[in-house]
């Protein structure tokens, strides 16, 4: 009984000091099979993001002329380093509020905005990949994939650019209109 | 405890160690704004043509006919409003040079409308206090625009309305037989 104790103990405080390490997100099995009992185990991969410019603006000057484009694309530039060559990268885009917020109290559905995503490697190795899963769409709360691909076996670096279009209506109130939309990366 | 649980009891705990330890994903967010500056505008559409058709008796009325307009329009909420106004673009131009008959110049073509000639299309609508071609039959003006729907208030948000506008031309005896052409251009403003 106390040499189960004893046991129960050490499997206990080497779950808490998994956690410690950091562990927390999705099982990945793939990983111990390809490092060995001999290797210590790999280094999550860093992932660095930025987006620019910091606003997209839009002119909506007439309903009658089509989506209005805005100042210029959103662009997406980011750089993983210790990467493993099958692992999986995802880039998400993502409303933070299903409106946008006018200053006098007026709203307008994100979703008046659309997007088109196209994107580009512009570094990486073995295996590295670029793909752009959905190349269209409108905003929404709901994070939408839109791109994803294969880490490599060297520092990757890609670029994801989204042109924006505003699609106006007679039924928004004249006033600036306001929201913020995420893009986030994702790599194991 | 056997040795055989022994051996499973260590096993979980490594399995465990191991799974948490690779299981963390990295993530980064970025943020970026939509802005969007949404400004007054309007449109408008009219009918191509028309043809006036004379009254039944001859010189006894005048020549009549109608303008259908499609109009969309949106003011801002805050002192904003809107206007709708004809003027003479070409004067009337007979088929066959020389022939005498009516002219805009002359005050010849008189239009007019009332609230039942508007037809609301989607939105909220118009506001303000409207007036429909000035409350009485108008004359074109060769060169200035006159009344056809005013006093479109502040936050108008009307899409796809429509209203009929009523041309009249006086049956003369005096004019020449033949086919007068004239145009006319409607401005609709917003503010």
């Amino acid at each position: 009984m106390k040499f189960k104790r004893g046991w129960l103990a050490i499997s206990f405080a080497i779950m808490v000091a998994s956690r410690l390490i950091g562990g927390q997100g999705p099982v990945k099995s793939r990983r111990i099979l390809a490092t060995g009992s001999s290797s210590p185990v790999p280094l999550l991969a860093t992932v660095s993001l930025n987006v620019s410019p910091s606003a997209v603006h839009f002119a909506a000057s007439n309903p009658v002329g089509g989506p209005v484009a805005g100042d210029s694309p959103l662009t997406t530039s980011f750089t993983l380093t210790n990467t493993t060559n099958k692992n999986t990268w995802t880039l998400t885009i993502q409303a933070l509020g299903a409106n946008l917020a006018g200053t006098g109290g007026g709203t307008i559905p994100v979703g008046a905005i659309s997007y088109t995503a196209t994107g580009s490697m512009t570094a990486g190795g073995g295996q590295a990949s670029l793909n752009i899963n959905n190349a269209s769409g409108v905003l929404s709360t709901t994070a939408v994939q839109t791109a994803s691909g294969f880490e490599g076996n060297k520092t990757f670096q890609g670029q994801v650019v989204y042109t924006l279009a505003f699609t106006d209506n007679w039924n928004y109130i004249p006033d600036t209109y306001t929201q913020t939309v995420a893009l986030t990366l994702t790599a194991p | 405890m056997t040795n055989r649980t022994r051996q499973l009891a260590l096993g979980f705990a490594v399995i465990l160690l191991l799974l948490e330890v690779n299981s963390p994903a990295n993530a980064a967010t970025a943020n970026a704004n939509v802005v969007v500056q949404v400004a007054a505008s309007a449109s408008i559409s009219a009918t191509a043509s028309v043809t006036l058709t004379p009254p039944a008796t001859p010189f006894t009325g005048d020549y009549t006919g109608v303008t259908l307009l499609t109009f969309s329009i949106r003011t801002t909420p805050s002192g904003g409003n809107g206007s709708l106004t004809v003027q003479g673009h070409t004067e009337f131009t007979p088929g066959t040079a020389g022939d005498v008959g009516p002219t805009i110049a002359g005050g010849n073509l008189t239009y007019s409308c009332a609230a039942s000639d508007l037809t609301a299309g989607t939105g909220s609508g118009l506001t303000g206090t409207l007036t429909y071609c000035g409350g009485a039959s108008q004359t074109v003006n060769m060169t200035t625009g006159t009344n056809v729907l005013t006093g479109i208030g502040a936050k108008t948000n009307a899409g796809n309305d429509t209203l009929n506008v009523h041309w009249s031309v006086p049956d003369s005896a005096a004019y020449n037989v033949d086919t007068y052409t004239a145009t006319v251009t409607f401005t609709l403003t917003a503010n």
